[in-house]
């Protein structure tokens, strides 16, 4: 068990394998394997739990792969197809559950992005990333605005000037 | 209070942006001053070229000269690149970054079979492209790989082309002939019944009103035979030439399929009208 301490002094307990889906801890284990306390000094522990949630459900899944396709090899049963369908059965339901993982308020998200970068969760980062694509996707200048609470510091004039010079982007 | 949004490094903010089209680019840039700068950086506008798009420019007539991956974006999305020898133009749609292709003639497949020989030619210069032909029935067969187009993408085929009156009447029969087009990739086919001219809206002086509806008429009567067919009128372009689309398709995942696409008249024509094919586009449809 390794314990992470997140920034505000909230302590997790989590397997290695669980912890290790993030490379930078991989990396601190791997030059320290005596290791068992690790200070996250940039990820609160709302902000942590949420994101060993990820990791634990993403591990437990992988480990069930393995060991559905281990039970196959041993007992020697059925056709090859049937770790296959398996597995894509299995791929499905994580994707169906990354969808509803994902579906937070955009702080949580900003959040879960910086934690995936710090943590360098390269699952957790696409997933979140590709969320937040989505949300600007298709929305004009002011919806995104709207969207992000961003306000506009540009004249008139100077926003009027930028449309003219590609207004195929703002048709 | 401060948006969120600008805690986030610029290299994640970066990575969010690459995710979406050059027009979400331009419509986010907007949104403030500190997010100005995103239209310029050129790891953007690589994840908006196509990943092979060093091989294709390597397939180009005339090397393709460009200062940074966002001008070379826009190059490709300003004009077609002619590439394969010239038989083939490449380029991308600006506003979602999807490859668009145009096949010529000269890897087109066109049944001249009831054709005489003195009824076509290919036009030498300006354009060795196209081609001028008085057909009485067209038949032409054009092929592409899904490979090479982008994924999660609904496109279209559209024959290219002008018609010419050979004598001083101003319509063009074979422009409303009835077309049979179909787009197949793999078990999904897709169909249409087209009208090579855009007569709807053009070449009908109000004086012949009436033969307007009565032609209309004409073309409900006829339709029952292709009841599941959609029926479409060419469109002029900006570029003076006349497009049609022969038909849809989408795009999923990268596929290794060969798609044909297809023209073939239902019907023949006595009168003489002359069509200058310049090929069949492929681009995306919104």
């Amino acid at each position: 068990m390794i314990t992470l301490t997140s920034s505000d002094g909230v302590q997790f307990d989590v397997r290695e394998a669980v912890a290790k889906e993030s490379q930078i801890i991989r990396d601190m284990i791997q030059d320290d394997c005596v290791i068992t306390n690790i200070p996250l000094a940039n990820v609160n522990h709302k902000i942590l739990s949420i994101v060993l949630e990820y990791c634990q459900m993403h591990v437990d899944k992988t480990e069930m792969e393995v060991n559905a396709s281990k039970h196959q090899t041993t007992t020697g049963e059925g056709s090859s197809s049937v770790p296959v369908a398996l597995k894509v059965s299995s791929n499905k339901n994580l994707n169906d559950w990354d969808k509803e993982f994902i579906n937070v308020d955009l702080d949580t998200l900003y959040d879960l992005i910086l934690a995936a970068n710090y943590l360098n969760i390269s699952g957790l980062l696409n997933l979140t990333t590709q969320a937040a694509a989505d949300i600007i996707k298709g929305k004009t200048t002011e919806e995104i605005r709207a969207t992000f609470n961003i306000k506009n510091d540009f004249t008139p004039e100077e926003e009027a000037a930028i449309r003219k010079e590609n207004p195929w982007a703002f048709e | 209070m401060d948006s969120p949004i600008y805690s986030l490094p610029d290299d994640c903010l970066c990575h969010v942006i690459s995710l979406t089209s050059p027009r979400d680019v331009y419509n986010f840039s907007l949104a403030s001053i500190c997010f100005r700068s995103v239209v310029d950086v050129d790891a953007i506008w690589q994840a908006f070229l196509p990943s092979d798009y060093a091989v294709i420019l390597s397939r180009a007539v005339n090397p393709v000269m460009f200062t940074s991956l966002k001008d070379l974006f826009f190059k490709l999305s300003e004009s077609y690149v002619l590439i394969d020898g010239g038989t083939t133009s490449f380029g991308l749609e600006r506003s979602s970054a999807a490859k668009c292709y145009m096949i010529s003639t000269s890897l087109l497949k066109i049944d001249l079979a009831d054709v005489p020989p003195f009824c076509w030619r290919r036009i030498s210069p300006p354009d060795s492209r196209v081609i001028r032909i008085v057909p009485s029935r067209l038949h032409i067969v054009g092929k592409i790989n899904s490979k090479s187009l982008s994924s999660k993408t609904r496109y279209g085929a559209y024959l290219v082309n002008k018609l010419i009156d050979t004598d001083s009447d101003i319509f063009f029969p074979i422009g409303r002939i009835r077309q049979q087009t179909s787009v197949t990739v793999g078990r999904h086919i897709s169909k249409n019944i087209v009208y090579l001219e855009p007569f709807y809206t053009k070449y009908m002086p109000a004086k012949d009103r009436f033969a307007l509806t009565s032609y209309t008429l004409k073309v409900i009567d006829e339709r029952p035979e292709f009841d599941d067919n959609n029926e479409i009128i060419a469109n002029k372009r900006d570029d003076g030439w006349i497009e049609v689309e022969l038909g849809a398709f989408n795009i999923d995942k990268d596929e290794d399929r060969e798609m044909e696409i297809k023209l073939l008249s239902v019907e023949g024509s006595s009168l003489e009208n002359q069509i200058i094919l310049q090929g069949i586009e492929i681009r995306p449809k919104h």
